[in-house]
């Protein structure tokens, strides 16, 4: 049995797991899985051993540090671990070495996780799945021939497959929210601010936000707890409390107000039958335990990917500029041709783009006034073949992700069950911003009452 | 979706750019530009009223 943060950290400070086995238990999966996942880039195993022993001295001795002392852990590739290679799965930084610590890295080796290795990423968390790359695109574990989701990949497959507890991911337009879907796992993108980006290798900084990915709703509050935080080393980071985010779990979902955003899934970009039954069931079940849900309606998903998009193309380009000028071969050819669109655009396209962000922005607050949450799609259906993914898919149809970076307004995806081709599918639950203890509640109630939580994948249990 | 620049804009666009590509690469990113087109007449439509400007990222005050 592979168990959740929660259920590791109640047995480790009972003294009933040592963090030893566990981190042997998850190398040996990883051994056993990764040749066919890819998950990791780069494996440490020796330091991660290390770290553990170190760890079950430290709880024999004087007890944990809290829930994540001995938690095997991974980080996705673009952030900065000092003297472990950080590369975004690009050509272009292979060999690059950190002098020091993500602000996030270090938040959660200070809470005693033990970092397992480097997670694979879509390049520079944008370019994938691409297979002329230093390392090949990680798959997905419900099944290998099938898409992860991107850009967090490797942490989506790696927490699917119990190779680790938990993982970091990044999120400017559903890079934890897409493979937290894909994959069946939980990833929570938070309010734009609440996590420090700081030594974050960046995409677009106004749309980038750091955030944790794990099995379950509360192991997600867990390792937010100890990401999340005021770091004057990132200007947009939110100087503000950081609250329980473990305080409204178990309160259930009486009273909470709930807005579907029909249009989003049902017309906008209409979704499978069986991601459709699960939103529906979703409100069903809320409606059942005393909230109310009724229907809302805001900008289209078209207007917001166009705003999203035209931002994030832009400021990925200026990232990436006098690399691509220099030399583009460097770069695989998904990640180079999205950048080029970057370099067409103008700036008066960037800055219509910041102008449409605001007006989408007080629209949506307009609609939502009176709701504490909305519901809709977080991906379109099940995972696709990974050799069938479309090279420009997000100019064919708008997601459904890319809305709450443009409001920069927390989501959390949830799985909901499972389609025609076992795979698994998801909703998005969407919060104000701040709100994520609330965000935690809803999503915790539904997934408690449900049992999708006790399947893993097939190869995970081989 | 065909785009409404022609071959030379496109040409025009990428030396402002300063990107060094090859003509396979410029013919397939050529050919899907309509989609992005279609994302610039999207963030003007309509277009956003005076009181929606950016101004966030400068601020004479300080601490903000």
């Amino acid at each position: 049995m592979i168990p959740s943060i929660a259920e590791a950290a109640a047995l480790i400070a009972a003294r009933k797991l040592s963090p030893v086995e566990l981190t042997q238990a998850c190398l040996a999966r990883i051994e056993a899985m990764d040749g066919t996942l890819h998950a990791f880039i780069r494996l440490e195993a020796e330091s991660a051993l290390a770290a553990a022993r170190a760890a079950e001295v430290r709880i024999m001795a004087s007890g944990p540090r809290g829930p994540l002392d001995g938690i095997p852990f991974a980080h996705k590739d673009i952030y900065c671990t000092a003297g472990i290679p950080t590369t975004a799965h690009s050509k272009v930084l292979q060999g690059h070495v950190p002098s020091a610590d993500a602000t996030t890295v270090a938040k959660l080796a200070a809470a005693g996780v033990v970092m397992l290795g480097k997670l694979a990423t879509h390049e520079f968390a944008f370019g994938g799945p691409s297979f002329d790359l230093p390392w090949p695109p990680a798959r997905n574990p419900w099944n290998p021939e099938h898409f992860t989701a991107g850009s967090s990949s490797g942490t989506g497959a790696a927490v699917a497959a119990g190779m680790i507890l938990g993982g970091t991911g990044s999120d400017t337009g559903g890079s934890i929210r897409g493979p937290a879907a894909l994959c069946g796992i939980t990833g929570i993108k938070p309010t734009y601010g609440l996590c420090s980006r700081a030594g974050i290798l960046p995409l677009a900084q106004s749309l980038d936000h750091a955030g944790p990915m794990a099995w379950t709703v509360e192991d997600c509050a867990i390792l937010l707890q100890a990401m999340a935080g005021h770091d004057a080393a990132d200007p947009a980071s939110a100087d503000r409390a950081v609250p329980d985010f473990r305080a409204e779990l178990g309160k259930g979902v009486k009273g909470l107000r709930i807005g579907l955003i029909r249009h989003f899934h049902e017309a906008d970009n209409p979704v499978s039958p069986a991601t459709l039954a699960g939103i529906d069931a979703a409100a069903d079940f809320f409606r059942a335990g005393g909230a109310t849900v009724r229907d809302v309606t805001i900008p289209s998903l078209a207007a917001f990917n166009a705003c999203g998009w035209i931002i994030l193309l832009t400021e990925a380009f200026a990232v990436h500029e006098t690399w691509m000028r220099r030399d583009p071969s460097l770069y695989g050819e998904l990640m180079r041709d999205r950048l080029v669109l970057g370099g067409l655009l103008s700036a008066a396209d960037y800055m219509q783009a910041q102008k449409q962000r605001r007006a989408l922005i007080a629209a949506t607050e307009a609609a939502t006034a009176d709701c504490d949450i909305l519901l809709t799609a977080a991906q379109p259906g099940e995972a696709p073949r990974i050799d069938a993914v479309p090279k420009w898919a997000f100019l064919e149809k708008p997601n459904f992700t890319m809305p709450f970076n443009v409001t920069g307004w927390p989501g959390i995806t949830v799985p909901t069950g499972f389609g025609d081709g076992g795979l698994p599918v998801a909703m998005q639950l969407v919060a104000r911003p701040f709100a994520e203890p609330m965000l935690f509640r809803a999503a915790d109630a539904y997934e408690k009452a449900h049992a999708w939580r006790s399947r893993r994948p097939a190869l995970s249990a081989a | 979706m065909p785009p409404t620049m022609t071959e030379a804009e496109f040409e025009a666009l990428l030396s402002r750019a300063g990107l060094p590509l090859g003509a396979a690469e410029k013919a397939g990113i050529y050919q899907i530009l309509g989609g992005l087109e279609a994302m610039q007449a999207l963030i003007r439509t309509p277009l956003p009223e005076a009181a929606a400007e950016p101004a966030t990222t400068f601020s004479a005050e300080p601490g903000r």
